[in-house]
């Protein structure tokens, strides 16, 4: 039966030529744009789960540099994500009653999270493989386990309520709709720079460090910087996400960033094809999308999730868009893909 | 000039001594083989020049200043480049994208260059490239630059791996079996392409092989390892009459190699 | 204040219990890493699975007046249940969700761990509804299944499984001696003896059997392995086996001494066990019993001196103070050591 699955898959792709995709791709573009403006039953909360795919999508596309570009497992991205959230939880609410500006905080999460991902790579770089997927994991919890504790910073689990809302050339942002289309603005961006890095020499470099690291620093790679700027720039893209989650939900709390954001990240990537970008576009809707559409059906909703993701391993390991490297020698620049 | 000196060099793992006390001298553009049985040490002594592992005692040195003890990526910015005997290729990029990366240590833009695409970048990037397909011409990959590496066809990831060797710049490459698993065909081309690339490129190489064929016809000094000891070195015909490693090494099977080695050179 | 050492030592008798669970689950871990190259994720599910297991047993000798009448034959038994429960769930799981994938790119068989973790967890969960649902199909307006049949599947996954934290009739008594001033019960005691006993067969086992042997000879290279006439399916069955077969007993005794399970039980513990086994050099048996008991101990010590919250922040940082000062571990295998 997996043949089959597998067999017909590549029908699929035989038969929608590249000038298909373009199409789909377009379709899907506009869909997302006008769809927060057209009226349906339940709009709100379509508007929101696609919100939270757009979200999720963000999160896919920062983990990506480090797990399927450099080949880290980070099993702790989640710390990222909160940091960059409560970076404008505490900047931007009645907390300490500071209250600065989204816009200028949102830049400041995300450096925040992307000095926390380099400190956090120095002591871990020595390490390989599992033992890093342990040690972030760890990494993780211990964020999350201080977001609990800390109460006179973090307030503990009661968590940081009332939350600014982001003030866009005078119209307040307290909508899904306001939030979607921040979402979807930041979203180009971030797969714009995701894709300028990946084809860069810096992009190179990381592929090489995952496909052999002993070789790639024998190449003339300085291998712990190669790993530092991929946690550097995968945790920038988690302090992004976390900062928008945090202005968008108003309220947050540690039991938001629990291990299951995590790994929920990590599938998406690896559901979608390891290091491809239209994979963690595909891994989203996959496992954020459907699972929520599901959750208005039944209980068992979490039960299938597990269920397919081990029939999805074994189906098709590789994901449903599996990375390709884009033509160099033959037709340099003229296939400007998602890829 | 020597190119590379190795003094008293020691590598030990645990109680297995893998070289010992190993003194060599390699000169500029030289073509030099280092030869032995399996276990000689050789692809240890490797990977002490290129700083993969540290010996214990001795030093090396490469232009006159010392290297050991410097992390690999530094050693392979001075210019030393190596292959390995297994290959071992980015297996999941195309042919020439291994060359890129190859080029590294010569390239100069940075993250936010590259966000930007600004015209120093894609300078770069395009003389890179440029520097890539010829090297993949030399090497005789025209046309399969674009296929995954780990898709290409033996013989021609080996010569990947010279190619991605060579990107580096290297003033001294290292070989490690170049011909290992290839007809006596493809072996007779690559030894006359080594020469070549002596001459092209004008840099020194030092190659571990097995073959005596080989070695015999490009070396122009060997040295001969046995359990990580130097037990001979000298030129091809000082080495073919040495006793001792007739008798150490070479036994009585590789001494029919010798024969074969000598009507080799007689044809 | 003075520093209460009564405290401290009942506190270090609880590391080392907490250590001996660890040390328990961190083996099977470590066992099927060692063959596999994998992070079996779904093992404390199995775990988990142990402890369901072995409390519908334990359930069923207190119904039948077993336990009443010969309670140390009923809890051998029900170890014994809770330990195959887990055992065949282990070999189901690799069977089912890891051996198709073990030519697989190295995260695969990863996430197919997750999901298998998420899927006993939800199933546990679960199957009591799942049980209704089931036997309440009709055919044209009547059951498919008789009602007696139907009460009894229901009630049997009622018993079994179900969203509600389950209790375990208390089998341990608080009793105990005291040592000086600091008093252990016995249960910390033969849970102690019980694991160590049972790690110090499992290494003989590896070290002198030939199964051990043939395992040795998978970890280090499968395909080499085969050729030599090793059956390694077989092989990696028995590693699960037995890996699972120890998970199950520590959900057992973790049942027996908490008392309460749940079906997430298996996750902090999974966690802390799969540090410990990297505390010890993953891949290494004797490192995952070291790696497990220093994780329990340093716990404990570190809730003398820190909030009992920060209980796993003191595990986490441990091990990363271990990595880095000695990246693979504290008794790093050989295997780990990088070939060229």
């Amino acid at each position: 039966m997996i043949d089959k699955i597998n067999s017909q898959f590549k029908k699929l792709q035989e038969r929608l030529g590249p000038k298909a995709v373009w199409v789909i791709i377009g379709v899907v573009v506009i869909g997302v744009i006008i769809l927060p403006m057209i009226s349906f039953p339940q709009r709100a909360y379509w508007v929101r789960v696609i919100g939270f795919t757009g979200l999720y999508i963000i999160l896919g596309l920062g983990l990506n540099v480090v797990v399927g570009f450099a080949g880290l497992l980070d099993l702790g991205y989640v710390a990222f994500y909160a940091i960059g959230a409560y970076t404008y939880g505490l900047l931007a609410s009645g907390q300490f009653g500071i209250h600065i500006s989204f816009w200028i905080v949102l830049p400041l999460a995300a450096i925040l999270a992307a000095l926390s991902g380099v400190l956090l790579g120095i002591p871990v770089l020595r390490m390989r493989g599992d033992y890093l997927a342990i040690v972030t994991l760890g990494f993780g919890e211990i964020i999350r386990i201080l977001l609990n504790n800390l109460r006179g910073l973090t307030n503990g689990s009661q968590g940081i309520v009332g939350v600014d809302d982001p003030v866009f050339f005078g119209i307040e942002m307290t909508s899904g709709t306001h939030f979607y289309y921040m979402i979807f603005i930041v979203l180009p961006l971030v797969v714009f720079l995701v894709t300028r890095l990946n084809h860069s020499r810096l992009g190179r470099t990381w592929i090489a460090l995952r496909e052999d690291e002993d070789v790639a620093e024998m190449m003339g790679i300085n291998t712990t910087a190669a790993k530092l700027y991929a946690f550097g720039t995968g945790a920038f893209i988690g302090g992004l996400g976390g900062a928008i989650f945090a202005a968008w939900q108003g309220s947050i709390f540690p039991g938001n960033f629990n291990l299951m954001v995590s790994i929920n990240v990590i599938c998406l990537i690896i559901i979608g094809g390891i290091g491809s970008i239209p994979g963690v576009i595909i891994g989203s809707v996959a496992l954020i999308t459907l699972p929520d559409i599901l959750r208005q059906f039944s209980d068992y909703r979490m039960l299938l999730f597990g269920f397919l993701l081990i029939v999805m391993m074994i189906a098709r390991p590789e994901g449903f868009i599996p990375s390709r490297r884009r033509k160099l020698e033959m037709h340099e620049e003229t296939n400007p893909s998602l890829d | 000039m020597n190119i590379l000196e190795s003094t008293a060099v020691t590598k030990q793992f645990g109680g297995l001594v893998a070289v010992n006390n190993l003194s060599l001298s390699i000169p500029e553009q030289s073509i030099s083989c280092i030869i032995g049985p399996n276990g000689a040490g050789k692809t240890t002594f490797f990977n002490c020049i290129v700083g993969f592992y540290q010996p214990e005692h001795g030093e090396i040195t490469f232009n006159g200043s010392k290297i050991n003890g410097l992390p690999p990526y530094k050693i392979t910015g001075l210019g030393i480049s190596r292959t390995y005997q297994n290959i071992r290729l980015f297996s999941n990029m195309s042919a020439i994208e291994n060359v890129l990366v190859g080029q590294h240590p010569h390239m100069h833009t940075n993250m936010f260059d590259a966000i930007l695409r600004n015209k120093k970048y894609q300078d770069e990037e395009a003389a890179v490239l440029e520097e890539a397909r010829r090297l993949l011409e030399f090497v005789g990959l025209t046309g399969m630059g674009d296929q995954l590496a780990r898709n290409l066809p033996y013989g021609a990831q080996r010569r990947l791996e010279i190619a991605r060797a060579l990107a580096s710049k290297p003033k001294l490459l290292l070989l490690d079996e170049p011909t290992a698993g290839m007809n006596p065909q493809e072996t007779a081309e690559l030894t006359k392409f080594i020469a070549q690339m002596r001459d092209e490129f004008q840099i020194t190489i030092l190659l571990i092989e097995h073959d005596m064929r080989v070695v015999m016809e490009i070396s122009e000094q060997i040295t001969v390892l046995d359990y990580g000891s130097k037990i001979a070195e000298g030129e091809p015909n000082e080495i073919q009459s040495n006793p001792k490693v007739i008798e150490a090494y070479l036994g009585r099977g590789a001494a029919s190699g010798l024969d074969q080695a000598d009507n080799g050179q007689g044809e | 204040m003075e520093f209460d050492w009564v405290r401290f030592a009942e506190q270090l008798v609880n590391g080392l219990t907490v250590g001996s669970f660890y040390a328990l689950i961190a083996l099977g871990y470590t066992m099927v890493y060692g063959v596999l190259t994998m992070i079996n994720f779904a093992h404390g599910e199995i775990f988990m699975m142990g402890a369901y297991v072995g409390l519908y047993s334990l359930n069923r000798m207190v119904d039948s007046g077993l336990y009443e009448s010969n309670p140390l034959l009923a809890i051998v038994i029900t170890f014994i249940a809770g330990t195959a429960g887990a055992a065949i769930t282990g070999v189901t799981v690799e069977k089912l969700a890891y051996r198709p994938l073990r030519r697989a790119a190295r995260l695969a068989p990863l996430i197919s761990a997750i999901g298998m973790s998420i899927f006993l967890q939800e199933l546990i969960r679960l199957l009591p509804s799942m049980g209704e649902s089931i036997t309440g199909i009709k055919i044209g307006g009547t059951f498919l299944l008789p009602e007696g049949v139907r009460n009894a599947v229901v009630g049997f996954l009622e018993e079994f499984g179900g969203a509600r934290v389950k209790t375990y009739p208390g089998v341990f008594s608080t009793e105990g001696f005291h040592l000086g001033e600091v008093y252990i019960t016995y249960s910390r005691v033969i849970i102690l003896g019980i694991s160590i006993i049972v790690m110090i067969a499992l290494s003989l086992l590896v070290k002198y059997s030939r199964m051990g042997k043939a395992m040795r000879a998978v970890a280090e290279d499968k395909d080499i392995a085969a050729l030599m006439g090793i059956n390694v399916n077989q092989v990696i069955s028995k590693t699960f086996l037995i890996g699972s077969s120890l998970a199950g007993m520590a959900g057992v005794m973790m049942g027996m001494f908490y008392l309460q399970i749940r079906n997430t039980m298996g996750f902090i513990p999974g966690i802390k066990a799969f540090t410990a086994a990297v505390l010890g050099g993953i891949g290494n048996i004797p490192g995952a019993m070291l790696g497990g008991y220093t994780l329990g101990l340093a716990e404990a010590i570190g809730v003398q001196f820190l909030p009992a919250v920060y209980k796993d922040v003191v595990a986490f940082g441990l091990l990363v103070l271990i990595l880095i000062f000695k990246p693979t571990g504290i008794l790093s295998e050989a295997l780990t050591e990088k070939k060229m």
